[in-house]
């Protein structure tokens, strides 16, 4: 019957989605403390005005109408810069955002961010310097929601996972997967290497940020040694930015006006470092922004190889 | 948030995930849903948290908001269809799934019809308690149950004729 072979489809399908419920918890945490300050801004913002124009009224009435009262409202506060400089502030894109330390993890973490940052001043049209070790600016993500999806099936090949994972979250996600898409995403690591290769469609540009790596017991960045190999194993990069310690040069090449930027970092980016096993496992973040800078995505593959 | 509006997701979360899912199709979707529909419920928890029906109550709103949502999308998105070779891409039960003529043309039915069928055959509710929830009467549900499963009958041939 049909109303049974429904009621089948609808049970199997059912069983197909499911959301960690801390994850749940901790994005309508967001949310609801999002909606809250928009309510109090929104209330400051009409009392002011209502006040001011209440002073105003009693200004032109007071001088007999001869003259205007100027009602001023302030502008919203601007986009909130976080500086890791101050460790004891959270930055709502991961909720608990660690500074980095000059350790393995801390710096691919700081990769992440970096992309992000490389991404958003992009879109900005504004020249952001980010340091690594000494702290970095970002912008504040508004809108994130972290979702963890578990995939057993990316490629397993050596080489492309990062782009995969790049092109596996676009070709999956209805609302960009017609988008053209700049993909920002790191080739550098102390192994290097990991994004090359990967397939990438036509209508994607793909922009690898490198992470320069710093010498032991220096502050120094080299990046001669191997950038050249990384251009070499990823022709159809379309460019390449050096960021490290010392930013000696940060190309911010005017794009093709993506529709959508999705930045993607290999690593330990947005969980604790002792959580990841690296031999066994690769953590895959997932990151879109649109132009007006929210973060539309975020998603976290965790994948054994 | 409140402690008992936390137990409340931590309990009924994952059984609502799941009636999202079925009532847009779309897992990403389905989870903007049922976020949107929490937030809502949190924010009248105290005028409804000691109601009966709390599942009712977010389960109608997801409906509401789908159905509006619906109404207001203009674009419609394609996928490129450039997946990346996935490497799982052979497990029979993908393809079990994306035989599933049934769950594709569900997807083809406006979102309120979808929800009186989901409501009925998923949730299993009566006709009554269908029309108390999508707060409209039984007539209604009964009139939409039965252009529902029309469509699907006319866009599943084969299972008419079997049955």
């Amino acid at each position: 019957m049909l109303t049974e072979e429904l009621t089948a489809s609808l049970h199997r399908h059912a069983g197909d989605v499911t959301r960690s419920t801390a994850d749940l918890l901790a994005s309508l945490e967001l949310k609801a403390a999002r909606r809250r300050r928009r309510v109090t801004v929104a209330t400051v913002l009409s009392v002011t005005a209502v006040a001011a124009l209440i002073a105003g009224v009693i200004v032109v009435l007071g001088q007999d109408g001869h003259s205007q009262a100027a009602v001023t409202v302030n502008p919203p506060v601007p986009k909130e810069q976080i500086s890791c400089d101050e460790p004891t502030r959270t930055v709502p894109m991961y909720l608990d955002w660690p500074c980095p330390t000059g350790t393995a993890s801390a710096q691919e973490q700081a990769g992440f961010a970096l992309m992000l940052g490389s991404a958003q001043s992009f879109l900005a049209d504004e020249g952001v310097h980010h340091k690594v070790g000494t702290g970095f600016t970002i912008h504040p993500a508004t809108d994130v929601r972290m979702r963890v999806l578990s995939l057993g099936s990316l490629p397993a090949a050596s080489g492309g996972r990062t782009f995969s994972a790049a092109e596996f979250w676009l070709a999956n996600n209805t609302r960009v997967s017609n988008s053209r898409a700049a993909i920002f995403t790191c080739l550098g690591g102390p192994t290097g290497g990991c994004g090359a290769g990967g397939p990438v469609s036509a209508h994607h540009t793909v922009y690898n940020t490198y992470l320069v790596q710093p010498d032991p017991g220096t502050s120094e960045a080299s990046c001669e040694d191997t950038s050249p190999a990384h251009e070499a194993a990823a022709p159809h990069c379309t460019d390449i930015f050096l960021v490290g310690p010392k930013v000696t040069a940060l190309r911010l090449l005017r794009p093709h006006q993506p529709d959508v930027i999705v930045a993607v970092h290999h690593g330990s980016a947005g969980l604790p470092a002792t959580s990841i096993d690296p031999d066994h496992h690769h953590d895959w973040q997932v990151q879109a922004l649109t132009g007006n800078h929210s973060v539309i995505e975020s998603i976290s593959y965790n994948t054994n190889f | 948030m409140r402690p008992d509006f936390r137990e409340y997701v931590v309990a009924r979360s994952p059984a609502l995930l799941r009636t999202a899912y079925l009532l847009t199709g779309d897992a990403t979707e389905a989870e903007d849903l049922l976020q949107e529909a929490l937030l809502r419920l949190a924010r009248h928890w105290t005028r409804v948290e000691h109601s009966s029906s709390l599942d009712a109550y977010a389960r109608r709103t997801m409906i509401n908001l789908r159905t509006s949502r619906w109404r207001r999308r203009r674009v419609v998105t394609v996928s490129s269809g450039d997946r990346p070779e996935i490497s799982g891409a052979g497990d029979p039960a993908t393809g079990i799934v994306e035989r599933d003529e049934m769950w594709t043309s569900l997807a083809t039915l406006p979102p309120r019809m979808r929800a009186v069928l989901v409501l009925r055959f998923y949730e299993d509710l009566s006709e009554a308690d269908t029309a108390a929830e999508l707060g409209c009467s039984v007539g209604t549900v009964k009139s939409q149950t039965s252009r529902g499963l029309a469509k699907l009958r006319e866009a599943l041939p084969e299972r008419t004729s079997r049955c």
